[in-house]
């Protein structure tokens, strides 16, 4: 859950972020802060999208949360991004999908990475979230199998 | 007691009550990582809105990085940056 500066990269140009969000953490924020937290830190179809996803809204919300902290961590930087860059929708079919805006969006053509692809769950007090991307360029530094 | 050190004291309350450290925030130094004390990225979302309702600023976009937050003086340093004051303080 904390930020982490290292970027997991894995051979053959694949990138990968994860994270994990605390569902408490995101409803005393909403408590606290009210439309202030929800307008810095999500987009109006996002919020849409969570409340009409399976669960509670604060589950919906902790879970595109960690979905965009993994894909951050995916670009290798948070620095400079506002959260509402990263925007995690909902397709008619329940599939989350990616939209990258702004300086994520730059970081993004900076470092050849393609769509972006997400996968989020959630279970009581506990949200998770996967992003994976492929380079738009092959890893040049593979490792291969002989080493 | 100087500007700074007022500036401080407010963001260690913030930190506090929104930080949701794993330690207490009175055993931190300016200058300790807050992020090895258990801040998160999603604490650091609320740390940055209480700050601003505290001191009635808006942290910019270019503020909104990793060392922003990465100790007690560094969001004390981004505060005075927007021209935060202590007298602005609100409780």
């Amino acid at each position: 859950m904390t930020g982490s500066s290292v970027r997991p990269r894995c051979a053959h140009g694949a990138h990968v972020g994860v994270d994990l969000q605390d569902v408490g953490a995101v409803t005393d924020a909403v408590d606290r802060f009210g439309e202030r937290y929800l307008a810095r830190v999500y987009t109006g179809a996002e919020r849409h999208a969570a409340a009409a996803g399976s669960g509670t809204l604060p589950q919906g919300l902790a879970a595109r949360f960690a979905a965009k902290e993994a894909v951050l961590k995916l670009l290798g930087s948070a620095d400079g991004v506002d959260l509402r860059e990263v925007e995690v929708l909902r397709e008619p079919s329940g599939e989350p999908r990616v939209r990258l805006r702004g300086r994520a969006a730059q970081l993004a053509r900076e470092r050849q990475i393609g769509p972006v692809a997400v996968s989020m769950s959630h279970e009581g007090e506990h949200a998770v979230a996967v992003a994976m991307a492929v380079s738009a360029q092959p890893e040049t530094t593979a490792r291969t199998d002989d080493e | 007691m100087s500007d700074t050190g007022a500036i401080r004291d407010e963001v260690r309350r913030v930190l506090a009550e929104h930080g949701r450290l794993v330690v207490d925030v009175g055993e931190l130094s300016d200058d300790d990582d807050l992020y090895r004390a258990g801040l998160t990225s999603h604490s650091s979302v609320t740390v940055m809105l209480a700050c601003e309702d505290a001191f009635d600023v808006e942290f910019t976009t270019q503020l909104l990085t990793k060392a922003t937050f990465a100790s007690v003086a560094a969001i004390g340093d981004a505060l005075a940056s927007l021209g935060a004051e202590p007298d602005a303080v609100s409780s």
